[in-house]
């Protein structure tokens, strides 16, 4: 499961093109996609994400709300990746 | 030892079009899972299980859904850039701020893939109006700042003639016409 969450987090911030997303927007898209993902688990795959560098997460001081975005590590590994490989 | 082979593999492999044909009439109003096997079978020689085809075509709805959100989260992302292209030049404060939970807002509604293409385009008109009337208000300030110029211009204007004239009259004498001078100019009497 924690796979696929990364997968798919992955894909959607490179089909973001540049743009930061939020982590409850990041969290609802995966919900959209998989409704069997628990609130924890995505976090806890950002978080990782986040501590393996394939992600940056910064606070807006305006918004007080976390963006991620995918760092350079995070951007080589997403061109990689294969939409549905989960479902192939 | 080898990977087992899913038996939907066998739907899965073939092509596109007719996966999609075999989408299309299982999603037909009525159609079971048996009469879309039955279907299969015989249109495609193709036998497979109603739990295999129920597999498949769940694969298949969870492909489109995910195909279907990130499009979304694409169009979002081109809202915003578009947004900030137009309106992000140099942008004030507020409007700067209001840009940046537009982003948030547009960004978030994408991931959701709740929100239709119609309703992303109608974010763009409203942020429109209220950055039109942000740059309005910038141009009542450069009017403001380039009547104050004029008035400015004016009164220097108004004293280069007054000294002129005393410049010329000949009843004055210099320290008067110093005097004066300083009078016309605003210099305080340095003795």
């Amino acid at each position: 499961m924690k796979a696929r969450i990364k997968h798919f987090v992955l894909l959607a911030l490179e089909r973001a093109e540049g743009q930061p997303m939020t982590e409850s927007a990041l969290v609802s898209a995966v919900l959209m996609v998989m409704p069997e993902c628990l609130v924890t688990e995505v976090r806890q795959c950002l978080g990782e994400l986040e501590a393996d560098r394939y992600l940056v997460a910064v606070r807006d001081e305006l918004t007080g709300l976390v963006n991620f975005g995918l760092t350079l590590k995070g951007s080589t590994k997403a061109k990689t990746l294969v939409p549905n490989a989960f479902n192939q | 030892m080898g990977k087992k082979t899913r038996p939907e593999a066998k739907l899965k492999l073939l092509p596109e079009a007719v996966q999609i044909e075999i989408v299309e009439h299982a999603r037909k109003p009525g159609m079971t899972l048996a009469e879309t096997c039955a279907w299969v079978a015989e249109t495609h020689q193709v036998k497979v299980s109603p739990v295999t085809l129920s597999r498949f075509l769940a694969a298949r709805r969870d492909a489109e859904m995910q195909e279907r959100v990130l499009a979304s989260i694409t169009a979002g992302s081109r809202l915003v850039q578009d947004m900030e292209r137009q309106f992000g030049k140099t942008p004030a404060p507020d409007t700067e701020n209001l840009i940046k939970f537009l982003r948030v807002l547009i960004l978030q509604l994408s991931a959701q893939g709740a929100c239709d293409a119609e309703f992303l385009k109608a974010v763009g008109p409203l942020m429109g109006s209220v950055l039109e009337a942000e740059r309005l208000s910038l141009k009542r300030e450069e009017v403001a700042l380039a009547e104050r110029r004029v008035k400015l211009l004016e009164e220097k204007a108004a004293r280069a003639d007054a000294a002129e004239k005393v410049a010329v009259d000949g009843a004055l004498s210099a320290e008067e016409k110093l005097a004066r001078m300083r009078e016309i100019f605003g210099i305080a009497n340095s003795q």
